[in-house]
């Protein structure tokens, strides 16, 4: 664990020695503001539903493609991987590390983001109850976005290739959900399983669902257990 | 396995699809042994080393470091070793300090006193001081390398391989480096990969070359002390110098040359600069198994020279890795032509 720990600060670290996440978190958080309040004084209502729309769409582009290309195609690239990968530390303590260093980095940028909420509160009567629901579910969500994320970085030396392959994949999770509706029997069961913003809508609500948290979860074990095991194929190959 | 050896392989085997990168490749290496890693390019001395600190899996075969199999217990191999790949594996936004404290915090190396001396060791050792706390981005190749090296000896680990260690090192700096290694290298155990062979014979108690035929992969073609290796050669090297004796006048190179050159066994002849205008000397290549000496000193006295001097030595290790690496090549191909 400590081992896992110490890649997590290096990695969290170095998400600030280059401009990448500060600009990605100021424009995101900007653009997402702007819209926000926009349709805020539209609605003329005390609440954060808009955010929960916005915010998402943040993380598909480009925020969670952005922050999590660079985690292994950079080390790849530049030959750190084989430090990391000689030194007395598992393979998946290197996995577990990244992903936590980028879940804490868009942790960050949700704190940054309760500005939005507390704006409201100031001015009406915001119930903060819904509003923890909503970012536990967002939490939940870029969970499995960044572990999606850190495969893809896994496949390539290449940052451009894992930051589109990233979008790709979680484009896809995402608006496949809006499918959902104009699909019956079984692929549109399969639709609303599988669909990002299906299982985040409720999270939105003030719902918390285990079901959609277990989903969630579910899909970041997979994708970090695929993360190790596409790590460890540079010995077979 | 005895318990002085540190490495051990046995027809250790890396197929790449239809590519054999490392062929049968079995040596041991013992506790105070310095051992040079020769090969040409592509020879699979990487893909070896590789292996060894388990970045890769062999394909078929055993490999053991300090007793730990490779395969079955990978974590207790990388903990008593010190490695460094060909390319220093460093992160340009650290500090030479930050990456240092990173790599001893991966190494698990319980901080307060011990940690200070170890680090303090390695900046000494690998001349970090005047940079220490520069941003590994800004520093030279040659001071990245240093840092590299910094991070394989931090733990003073009792195994060590190193690929390339002194590519990018200035002649003084390699000089500095290879009698550290020289030094330690006899309480501990260390591979060194290197394309110079100056180094090996400097630094190395032992040589093992490998060289791959063509379309298979490499294979241990020599091991042993270098001289050894150098006796391994087909040939020999005699230094003739000559002064002008009765003769009364110094023999020009070219004359000197084509006198000794018909000598029967002698493959070829060439001229070598002399210290003074006293004398003049030549380089003779004969086969191993002829004694030139007796023709060589009837040859100069006939023609009433001096002989000031005559030395029958073995040839340099250069002359024997590309003897005996281009002979596996040369082999081959005449296997498949057949």
């Amino acid at each position: 664990m400590n081992s896992t720990l110490t890649i997590t600060r290096r990695e969290f670290r170095s998400n600030f020695d280059s401009p990448i996440a500060y600009v990605v978190i100021a424009l995101s958080l900007l653009f997402v503001g702007w819209l926000f309040f926009s349709q805020f004084w539209t609605i003329n209502r005390a609440t954060v539903g808009p955010l929960f729309y916005y915010l998402p769409w943040a993380f598909v582009f480009p925020i969670i493609p952005a922050v999590t290309m660079r985690l292994f195609a950079e080390e790849k690239r530049t030959g750190t991987i084989e430090l990391l990968i000689t030194m007395p530390v598992r393979d998946r303590d290197v996995v577990l590390g990244k992903f936590l260093a980028t879940l804490a980095l868009i942790a960050v940028l949700l704190v940054l983001s309760l500005t939005f909420p507390y704006t409201i509160s100031r001015i009406g009567n915001l119930d903060w109850g819904p509003v923890w629901v909503g970012y536990v579910g967002l939490l939940l969500e870029a969970s499995a976005a960044i572990s999606i994320g850190l495969f893809f970085s896994s496949l390539t030396e290449n940052q451009i290739v894992a930051f589109f392959l990233t979008l790709c994949s979680l484009f896809a999770l995402w608006a496949v959900g809006f499918l959902s509706s104009d699909t019956n029997g079984v692929l549109g069961n399969i639709i609303s399983f599988v669909s990002f913003e299906r299982r985040l809508s409720p999270f939105s609500r003030g719902l918390f669902d285990f079901r959609n948290a277990i989903y969630f979860l579910s899909v970041t074990a997979f994708f970090l257990l695929a993360t190790t095991r596409s790590l460890e194929s540079r010995k077979w190959k | 396995m005895a318990t002085d050896v540190m490495i051990h392989t046995k027809d250790l085997t890396k197929r790449y699809d239809n590519f054999v990168a490392v062929d049968r490749i079995s040596f041991d290496v013992h506790r105070g042994e310095v051992v040079g890693f020769l090969g040409p390019n592509g020879a699979g001395k990487s893909t070896t080393m590789r292996i060894l600190t388990c970045f890769i899996s062999a394909t078929d075969g055993v490999a053991k470091v300090s007793g730990f199999d490779c395969f079955d217990e990978p974590l207790e191999v990388r903990r008593v070793l010190g490695y460094l790949p060909q390319r220093a594996p460093l992160y340009p936004e650290m500090t030479v300090h930050e990456y240092l404290d990173f790599c001893a915090d991966l190494r698990q190396l319980p901080s307060g006193d011990s940690r200070k001396k170890a680090v303090r060791r390695v900046v000494e050792v690998c001349g970090l001081n005047s940079f220490y706390q520069k941003e590994i981005r800004s520093l030279s190749h040659g001071q990245r390398q240093r840092v590299g090296l910094g991070q394989a000896l931090l733990h003073d680990p009792p195994v060590m391989i190193l690929d390339e260690p002194t590519a990018d090192l200035d002649p003084n700096e390699k000089r500095e480096f290879l009698t550290y290694l020289r030094d330690i290298g006899s309480s501990r155990t260390v591979i060194i990969s290197t394309h110079n062979i100056s180094e090996v014979e400097f630094a190395c108690s032992r040589t093992l070359i490998i060289a791959n035929r063509e379309g298979k992969g490499g294979r241990v073609v020599a091991d042993g002390p270098v001289e050894s290796i150098r006796a391994q050669g087909g040939t020999v090297r005699y230094q003739v110098g000559v002064g002008a004796g009765e003769s009364g006048k110094l023999p020009g190179a070219r004359e000197l040359r084509n006198a000794l050159a018909e000598l029967k066994g002698a493959d070829s002849v060439t001229e070598i600069g002399s210290a003074d205008d006293k004398s003049v000397k030549v380089q003779i290549v004969g086969a191993k198994d002829a004694d030139l000496r007796a023709e060589l000193r009837r040859a100069v006295s006939d023609k009433s020279w001096e002989l000031l001097e005559l030395r029958r030595e073995l040839p340099p290790l250069e002359d024997v890795f590309r003897e005996l690496t281009l002979a596996e090549d040369r082999r081959d191909r005449l296997a498949a032509a057949e």
